[in-house]
């Protein structure tokens, strides 16, 4: 197994063989951020695309100092932001009056059977904005400060936004795991 | 709220953390070329084609312009030397009579009439090669006798002692004679050619298989060698044979290839991967190199689908995402050679048929200079058919060397090997080229 040391040398030098062993080993979970962020899969692929060309062009500035696919996630992430706020920047996410915000949904502890594909299903059926926040937040763990600069919002619309995403979140979670306790019990 | 982590967070958290979804095959061609826009951009066939037809043109537009531009020198000098009243009455005679005696000027000798310098005897014309000879007077030569030899500026000048009486005709009948005993014995050739050329394939059926398999088939840099002898069977008609070395290659895309297999390889198989093509199938012996799919036309066989091993989660290392297919054959040509425009620089017409014995195949991959054999292609037919024709210059170097530079097309009457259901026919497009010595 090559030595990722080697293949970002190898890539910094130009190196197609190491440039293509690069994408190939982390093309896959990097797209599956791509698809928990885009609104379409072609917007992913594109997101995927501009993602990697940043990180072959950046990559003398990966400094060996913590996790790499950490630094491609991140770098992934803003590029999917960008994607964001490119389609959002002709109106501004208002900020909503907390008592507007649902109900908590009750949890259910039980999320026996469900996959990272129905996880990754059930996300992707948010709108646009809480996925945002509920992406930044409990996946990449930002703070409501640090997503309100990102996303040019309130930190009480992130709040708010989040609040709603886990409610909605909850209802399919609850939804799903009725339907596959029910399949299982005949 | 509370600014903690809800339950539904780490599950959504933790549930995606290592989730892999592979993406599109073709994505990472997308990327590689946005990478490399403009460093290494692979050009098309038809763009290929294109700038050789443009070399070409430009080179016979250059090579037409010398050879007017001393047309129209000689023609200046001609005119001078009518007017010369001091001319010798054998230098009319003879430029009178070289449209029917000189069809290719090789030399030019300029006599200096203004100081009464004379022309060289009969012997030492013949030395010069008499029937290419062109004999002009000028008044202001700087040379007292000159000889320009395919060029614009002279390369020999001399003074002949004993000059023989200029005003008698004898030379000028002695001059024509000599010319066609030198025509008389330029019959045969012999020569050395070359042909770098591009290869492609057509297909008849237009199948969708067929179709997806030469989509995903590049063009490949080919080329053949080899001796070659003809005869003149009249003053325009050559015919032409020979025995010619030509390599054929084509590279196959959408191909994965990954080193250090052997160790995870258990299975007595001669060849455990094949690789379907529209020029035959391709059998892997190489026991240390796993393939997989990783185009758009599924075109592995094997037991080791990604199904059954992850060469990634193996550790094997990626080499490339293609496979070079190579074949080998001896060509035996008929042509025949048509001079459309007889001069110094010849038009042809050449038209003919090859038969094209196999003498090896191999298929290998080829990554950062290195060589990978994988095994060869089977079911290549052993004898094929070709067709060739193209048009092309010749251009006289010396009395006895040639240089012919020809575009020709190259078609194969029967295919290269079979894919069932599918008509697929090779042809390539080549630039022959070579120089012979008449005799």
């Amino acid at each position: 197994m090559n030595d990722i040391r080697e293949i970002i040398k190898g890539c910094l030098e130009g190196n197609r063989r190491d440039q293509e062993l690069l994408y190939r080993r982390h093309a896959g979970k990097l797209y599956a951020v791509c698809l928990q962020y885009a609104e379409s899969d072609e917007e992913a692929r594109d997101i995927l695309q501009d993602g990697f060309i940043k990180i072959f062009q950046n990559l003398q500035n990966y400094k060996f100092e913590g996790s790499f696919e950490g630094w491609m996630r991140r770098i992934v992430v803003n590029t999917a932001l960008e994607k964001f706020r490119a389609r959002h920047n002709l109106y501004r996410v208002d900020d909503i009056d907390p008592a507007d915000e649902p109900e908590a949904e009750p949890e259910n502890e039980d999320y026996a059977g469900l996959e990272a594909a129905d996880l990754l299903y059930i996300i992707r059926e948010l709108p646009p904005k809480y996925r945002m926040v509920f992406n930044l937040y409990a996946i990449e763990g930002y703070s409501h400060k640090e997503i309100s600069q990102m996303l040019n919002i309130s930190e009480g619309t992130s709040k708010s936004n989040l609040s709603r995403a886990r409610s909605i979140l909850q209802k399919k979670v609850n939804l799903y795991t009725g339907i596959r306790k029910s399949i299982i019990n005949g | 709220m509370a600014e903690k982590n809800s339950n539904i967070d780490l599950v959504f958290r933790n549930g995606l953390q290592d989730y892999e979804v592979l993406p599109p095959v073709d994505e990472w061609a997308n990327i590689s070329s946005s990478i490399h826009a403009g460093k290494n951009r692979r050009y098309s066939f038809m763009g290929s084609i294109a700038v050789v037809v443009l070399i070409f043109a430009f080179a016979g537009s250059i090579i037409w312009m010398i050879n007017s531009r001393f047309s129209e020198i000689i023609n200046n000098n001609r005119v001078i030397t009518l007017n010369q009243t001091n001319a010798p009455s054998v230098n009319n005679a003879l430029i009178s009579s070289e449209a029917e005696t000189m069809p290719t000027i090789l030399n030019e000798i300029i006599v200096n009439s203004k100081n009464n310098k004379n022309i060289p005897s009969t012997d030492e014309l013949k030395a010069l090669d008499i029937s290419k000879t062109r004999i002009t007077y000028i008044e202001d030569a700087t040379e007292d006798i000159a000889i320009r030899r395919n060029s614009l500026t002279p390369i020999t000048t001399f003074n002949i002692p004993n000059i023989p009486d200029k005003t008698s005709n004898r030379k000028v009948f002695e001059i024509k004679n000599v010319a066609t005993e030198m025509e008389e014995h330029e019959k045969w050739k012999f020569g050395a050619t070359i042909q770098p050329a591009y290869y492609s394939k057509f297909n008849f059926n237009n199948d969708d298989a067929g179709r997806d398999y030469i989509n995903e088939e590049n063009v490949a840099f080919s080329y053949s060698g080899g001796i070659s002898f003809g005869i003149e069977l009249g003053k325009r008609l050559t015919v032409q044979t020979g025995l010619s070395f030509n390599s054929l290659g084509q590279e196959i895309n959408g191909v994965a290839s990954f080193a250090g297999f052997a160790k995870y390889n258990d299975s007595k198989s001669a060849s455990d991967f094949s690789i379907t093509t529209a020029s035959g199938t391709i059998k892997s012996t190489n026991r240390d190199i796993y393939l997989a799919d990783n185009g758009n036309v599924p075109r592995v066989i094997t037991l080791y689908t990604m199904d059954m091993f992850d060469p990634l989660k193996a550790n094997l290392n990626y080499i490339a995402n293609s496979i070079i297919q190579n074949m080998k054959y001896i060509e035996i040509p008929v042509l025949v050679r048509y001079k459309v425009v007889d001069r110094r620089l010849d038009i042809n017409m050449v038209g003919g048929l090859s038969y094209n014995i196999l003498v090896s195949n191999s298929s290998y991959i080829k990554s950062d200079g290195i060589k990978y054999t994988i095994g060869s292609t089977e079911g290549l037919s052993p004898v094929t058919l070709s067709s060739s024709v193209g048009m092309g210059m010749e251009y006289r170097l010396s009395e006895r060397m040639t240089f012919s530079v020809e575009p020709l097309l190259r078609y194969y009457v029967t295919p290269l090997g079979g894919l069932t259901g599918s008509n697929i026919h090779p042809y390539s497009l080549g630039i022959l080229s070579g120089f012979f010595y008449n005799f």
